[in-house]
């Protein structure tokens, strides 16, 4: 059978969540042994254009237009999105500023005559659908190494992608 | 001519663009802005600790204790023997857990020829082993001191909500002691390595203790100055860039460099044992500057801080450690009062600046990260490097390899840069 492919991504955010991964040591190199990674920017080259992934991984607030479009065409080639972490599942403390705010907040930072790169600062949810969210900042290691674990059981219902893992969903 | 669409293998997100012809580099960050000090404004300044460690999962650590230093400036707190001790033997944790990350990681891939760390474990599996097995330490010495690897959940403003066991403390020294000869093979890798040559003036900054110990009250230079970190605004200025969401630091009007290269230039002289004898002739001097040498400057330190958290326990095992850390009652501040904490981060100087009022709310906020001031050296550094490879369309490939080699040896933390 052929290994089952995941794909981890960051948006912006302090790469914490990711680093948990290499937290879990020996027990990594077995998942790195078990699945084929498609893409980890953080450990390996670019890997050129995405191909379809089984489970697509995603951490990090949501913030440039970048963002939007790396969300949009990463739920587009996966059959099962999981956002793990605060900043990809609420946004956390980027999105503590308020929309109206943001502009001065870009100029108290940045002051007159900057182009921000942000957009606003949003949890993957508000862009794509999300079938699996893993809290946590950064979530526990023993919490994503179950993850890691369940992936070949992680169902989706055929329309809804909802998921069938034990662990929290949605909100 | 436009490398990939990015820098891959560095932290964050970044693009170098490289003028062949005229032998001109730019890098542009592109990672989006967060906005951290504006986050900060109308928090009570209590909470900075915990919303500026997020700034970076690398080197949360540095960011926590960089932003309570600052809290106490203003409030006028002396931090007690205790808290300084554990706080250095965390920034030894920090730095041994930053510098792995980079070195294994992110480095020996470039200079072994295989495509990604992953890949290390088949080809190299000793290195990996000894990489794993210095993981396990650092990330235990976080846990044990600061209650987790990634943001710390037992420091607090004026002290510690948690100390730790002292029983935890010498499993701790039992295991830096088992790892310290593998150590030594692993940090021999990385001076054995044959890096690209090329050489120009640069200045070292770094803050200065009596020991090499990552705290300090004076910030020194290669060139001879000093300066408090209270006029860090004055010293180091940052340059906001059409093409960047980082700023780029300049000291002077000219671009430096902070971090392991700097501090091993500096502290030569001071450091431990095991890491002095690994150093051997290693002395990265500013004056005939190589960026690629702060990969062995790394290297060395990682022995160093190991040796470093050693002296560390050995204090703290010869002190009295109560079970739990009295009470912390905070003065009230009678007026708006600034306050600066720097400590030294794995990639170089950490500043963090808060104006508090009485009412404890933070009015302003500045945090000017390492990566920030290295920024306008990579440029520099990318520009010399280009100067010294023969540039025609054949090589311009192995140029490209090169120039990304070169900027993975400043471990830029971009996310840190754009904060």
């Amino acid at each position: 059978m052929d290994k089952l492919r995941i794909a981890i991504f960051d948006l912006t955010d302090c790469e914490g969540c990711e680093l948990q991964f290499l937290g879990l040591k020996e027990k990594l190199l077995k998942f790195a042994q078990d699945y084929e990674i498609a893409n980890w920017r953080l450990v390996q080259p670019h890997q050129g254009d995405l191909p379809d992934v089984d489970v697509a991984i995603i951490q990090g607030t949501v913030i440039t237009a970048a963002d939007v479009d790396q969300v949009k065409k990463v739920r587009d080639k996966s059959k099962f999105l999981v956002a793990i972490g605060e900043c990809a599942r609420t946004g956390w403390i980027p999105a503590w500023i308020k929309k109206e705010n943001r502009a001065n907040a870009v100029k108290y930072v940045y002051g007159e005559n900057y182009h921000p790169k942000a957009i606003g600062a949003f949890p993957v949810k508000n862009i794509v659908k999300v079938d699996l969210e893993i809290p946590g900042c950064p979530p526990e290691p023993a919490l994503l190494e179950k993850f890691l674990n369940d992936i070949p059981n992680l169902k989706t219902e055929k329309g809804s992608k909802k998921t069938e893992i034990g662990l929290e969903n949605g909100k | 001519m436009n490398l990939p669409d990015y820098v891959t293998k560095i932290e964050g997100h970044g693009v170098l663009n490289i003028h062949f012809k005229e032998c001109h580099a730019r890098l542009e960050v592109t990672e989006g802005e967060r906005l951290f000090e504006a986050v900060l404004l109308g928090q009570n300044a209590t909470r900075a600790p915990f919303i500026t460690s997020r700034i970076c999962g690398v080197c949360p650590t540095a960011h926590n204790l960089a932003s309570i230093a600052a809290v106490e400036n203003a409030l006028n707190i002396e931090p007690d023997k205790l808290t300084l001790e554990l706080r250095k033997l965390m920034l030894a944790g920090q730095v041994i857990f930053s510098h792995l990350l980079h070195l294994f990681f992110l480095v020996l891939p470039d200079y072994y020829n295989v495509p990604s760390a992953l890949a290390l474990a088949d080809k190299f599996p000793a290195e990996y082993h000894l990489a794993l097995n210095l993981k396990r330490l650092s990330d235990h010495l976080l846990t044990v001191v600061g209650g987790r690897p990634i943001h710390p959940t037992t420091t607090t403003v004026g002290g510690f909500i948690q100390y730790p066991a002292k029983g935890d403390l010498v499993t701790l020294q039992n295991e830096i002691a088992d790892v310290l000869d593998e150590a030594q093979d692993f940090v021999k890798i990385f001076m054995s390595i044959e890096y690209p040559e090329y050489r120009r003036g640069s200045e070292y900054l770094s803050l200065k203790n009596d020991e090499y110990d990552l705290l300090g009250d004076i910030v020194i230079s290669s060139s001879g100055g000093q300066f408090s970190p209270k006029d860090y605004k004055n010293e180091i200025k940052e340059t906001i860039k059409d093409y960047s969401t980082a700023k780029f630091g300049t000291h002077k009007e000219k671009p430096f460099n902070v971090g392991a290269i700097a501090r091993v230039g500096l502290f030569y002289d001071k450091l431990n044992p095991k890491a002095k004898g690994l150093a051997g002739d290693f002395r990265p001097n500013s004056q005939s500057h190589n960026a690629f040498e702060n990969v062995k400057a790394q290297a060395i330190e990682l022995m160093h801080f190991l040796e470093e958290a050693d002296k560390s326990i050995v204090n703290l095992l010869n002190v009295e450690i109560p079970e739990k850390p009295a009470a912390i009652s905070l003065p009230k501040l009678s007026q708006n009062t600034w306050g600066i904490g720097a400590v030294e981060a794995p990639r170089g100087t950490l500043y963090h600046a808060y104006e508090i009022g009485p009412n404890d709310k933070i009015i302003n906020a500045d945090i000017v990260t390492p990566t920030v001031q290295n920024l306008t050296s990579v440029e520099a550094d990318a520009e010399a490097l280009l100067h010294s490879l023969k540039l025609d369309l054949k090589t311009q490939n192995i140029c490209v390899i090169e120039l990304e080699k070169l900027i993975r040896a400043y471990d830029p933390c971009i996310t840190c840069s754009v904060h």
